[in-house]
């Protein structure tokens, strides 16, 4: 073996050290869990008490990095460079507005480019705001008289409790980087077998040894599976063997793809080039980013074509509630039929 | 003269029967155009399933699931269902969330009290879980609006003056101002693209030429790039004008910044990209391994281009990845220019020059070791 992946090294690399590397990668981009420290741009015209309270609220908030600007341009280059993500604007008189119970309206302005982001940052930054906010309604309560047991309820009768089920850090590592993983695992299945039959080892039919490579990507699949088990978050007590068991007719579609590849006569480079057209956009199709029922239908219909979006919904399921219908994988498993004969035939 | 154009000629006949390079090339564009914007054709995500536990059955609850109802990001799949049960189809994937209005909720507003509203979604969805958590606050806080109005109305206050002392936080997009899911991804990603079909059909080429002897190790170096930039870079040109103009167009992404702005990127962008594509050819000794490790990369360089995620929370390994490939700037550049109308494009252009000028170096410096380094024999064929 060792001979052989000396004379071909980029197999090597890709059945050795590939998916340490690449997941690894991508996993080093979301170690931080969740952002942190966006800087927004913080352009105070009031310097009043109200306003300061207000920074210091805005401030005590791990997302949000405060940055003051001086001018309304100032602002608008650092939300046009992409150098803060949002814009807030306390106008001059504000405190006094409130003071005299008049409307005040605080413009907010954030990078919708920056979708996630923004997302990420609309919570905070209202939740901070309206947290210094209410210090003075219920200053204003006070004055009305109100009794204090009574205040949270006039300030806000009907509140919201929001809880996250699956994942309830909303923790971006644990949501993009287990599909990113399935996602980089498929393309070095694919990506191997092309390998393995365009620069076979030496004295070895690829025919037979094919099953020895693919239990080796299998094996990898199990170790993937034990190294991501923090940020898959199963219930507790629930084993990691069904999930691994589920990518066995993963890796059959793959196969199947390979050999159907390898079958059209076509050069290596487009062989790669077709496959990852295939492939590339698995991660897009699974319905992690987008919902899958949010898709239009040809984007429905096109990622059936991709393995990995018939195992996502089910590790999400065994990831919530230790239990997957696993039977859901039939369309994998009825390639089985053309995987046998597409292998016998291989040479 | 005359031996650059007899190249440029053996050269253009070999790459038009190079079909390696013409499927990535036609192929790629037409399909990747097509295959990466569908899945977001819509934009943003639409009604959610969502499980309604309403155990109040009051007139005050069935307003807010009207409320809920009447938003355009949840729809309400079942009613009644335990909260259990609710909670385990979440957790299973079957729903993508609950709202659960707990009984006594009428009871306590009318008793001058404060009442919750509980929902929960799937975090392993948080698209899913914006929209319904964005839609049930929106319900609430106006259910909440008509609360506060009736009570004042009862104390006796003027239904005019019932606004005294509000504070309206006015929280709207600067930019992608439907906040869709295409404007975000797409000018990012068409960049991302032409940078990896580009690097393919270029490194791919390269490989080609430089496996087999032939007239290309007699020119000099910078006459042998030339031919090879000549050929290569045009396409990508016309690629770029067609992925970045009509078809961004097409997808309804709407482009702010001057045209002029954007050409003085593309222009080392295409440099750059090209000379790294001749500098990693040079590297490989076969076609597919090289495609390959294009295909692996292309994650982690979207991933890292700062707009999936912030720079402020990636390791500082991955800003150098700023420095050194193309596409980083670019894609940056690109959101600048298209999305944010910002045009304070210095430091980007200066950093794809710089990269036109160290990829530019190594390449004349891999370009001549090959030359030296494959066997100059006139007697074997050219390259084809």
């Amino acid at each position: 073996m060792i001979p052989w992946l000396r004379r071909d090294p980029w197999q090597g690399f890709i059945l050795l050290l590939a998916p340490l590397l690449v997941v690894g990668g991508l996993y080093t981009i979301f170690a931080s869990r969740t952002p942190v420290e966006l800087p927004v741009a913080w352009w105070d015209q009031d310097h009043s008490a109200l306003s300061r309270q207000l920074g210091r609220q805005l401030q005590a908030s791990p997302a949000i990095r405060l940055h003051s600007v001086t001018s309304l341009a100032e602002g608008k280059a650092m939300l046009a460079n992409g150098t803060a993500y949002a814009l807030i604007q306390v106008p001059v008189g504000a405190s006094e507005t409130l003071f005299r119970r008049e409307p005040l309206v605080l413009d907010l302005r954030y990078n919708g480019q920056y979708l996630l982001l923004a997302r990420r940052l609309s919570a905070p930054l209202q939740q901070a705001l309206a947290s210094g906010l209410s210090q003075q309604a219920t200053l204003s309560l006070n004055l009305a008289g109100v009794p204090a047991a009574a205040q949270p309820a006039q300030l806000a009768p009907v509140q919201v409790q929001l809880t996250a089920l699956n994942n309830q850090n909303l923790d971006y590592a644990a949501f993009l980087v287990p599909p990113l993983a399935l996602a980089v695992w498929q393309i070095l299945v694919l990506l191997s077998v092309l390998n393995f039959y365009q620069r076979p080892p030496p004295g070895v039919c690829p025919r037979r040894a094919l099953p020895l490579l693919l239990a080796w990507q299998w094996g990898w699949a199990g170790i993937g599976l034990w190294l991501l088990s923090p940020l898959l978050m199963l219930p507790i007590g629930t084993p990691l063997w069904p999930l691994w068991f589920g990518l066995l007719p993963v890796m059959g579609a793959v196969t199947t793809a390979a050999l159907l590849l390898r079958r059209s006569g076509r050069e290596a480079e487009q062989l790669v080039s077709v496959g990852a057209a295939l492939l590339t956009p698995a991660m897009t199709y699974m319905g992690v980013t987008m919902p899958e029922g949010d898709m239009p239908m040809a984007a429905q219909w096109w990622g059936q074509v991709i393995p990995s979006t018939h195992y996502l919904p089910l590790l999400q399921s065994y990831r919530g509630v230790g239990e997957a219908n696993w039977l859901a994988l039939w369309p994998l498993m009825m390639l089985l039929p053309l995987l046998v004969w597409l292998w016998r035939r291989s040479a | 003269m005359n031996r650059w154009i007899a190249l440029w000629q053996l050269q253009a006949r070999a790459l038009v029967r190079d079909t390696g390079v013409l499927i990535t090339f036609f192929g790629g564009l037409m399909l990747y155009a097509l295959v990466y914007p569908l899945p977001y054709l819509h934009q943003v995500a639409g009604a959610q399933p969502v499980l309604l536990i309403d155990q109040d059955n009051s007139g005050t609850s069935r307003e807010l699931v009207r409320a809920l109802q009447a938003s355009p990001g949840i729809q309400f799949v079942a009613t009644n269902t335990s909260l259990s049960d609710a909670q385990q189809a979440v957790l299973a994937g079957q729903s993508k969330g609950l709202v659960m209005i707990p009984a006594g909720f009428e009871t306590r507003l009318r008793r001058g009290g404060s009442a919750t509203v509980v929902a929960a979604a799937d975090g392993h969805y948080f698209l899913s879980y914006g929209t319904i958590a964005e839609q049930v606050a929106r319900a609430s806080l106006s259910l909440g609006g008509q609360v506060q109005l009736a009570r004042r109305m009862m104390a006796g206050a003027d239904p005019a003056s019932s606004r005294q002392g509000g504070v309206t936080l006015n929280m709207v997009p600067a930019s992608n101002l439907k906040m869709g899911y295409l404007d975000y991804i797409l000018p990012g990603l068409f960049v991302l693209i032409l940078h990896q079909i580009m690097l393919i059909c270029v490194g791919v080429t390269v490989i080609r030429v430089q496996r087999r002897p032939g007239s290309w190790q007699r020119m000099p170096v910078a006459a042998g790039l030339s031919v090879m930039a000549s050929l290569l870079i045009p396409p990508f040109v016309l690629a770029s004008l067609l992925y970045l103009g009509p078809l961004l167009a097409g997808y309804e992404v709407a482009l702010q910044g001057s045209l002029f702005s954007l050409l003085s990127l593309l222009l080392p962008f295409w440099l750059a990209t090209f000379l790294l594509g001749v500098v990693l050819g040079s590297l490989f000794r076969h076609r597919d391994s090289y495609a390959q490790l294009l295909v692996l990369i292309s994650m982690p360089l979207l991933f890292t281009a700062g707009f999936v995620w912030p720079v402020e929370s990636m390791p500082t390994v991955w800003t150098l990845l700023w420095g050194i490939v193309p596409s980083q700037a670019m894609m940056q550049g690109m959101i600048q220019l298209t999305k944010l109308g910002g045009e304070d494009v210095l430091a980007l252009q200066w950093t794809l020059w710089g990269q036109v000028l160290a990829w530019g170096l190594l390449a004349v410096l891999l370009w001549r070791r090959r030359q030296e380094k494959v066997p100059s024999d006139s007697a074997l064929p050219e390259a084809s």
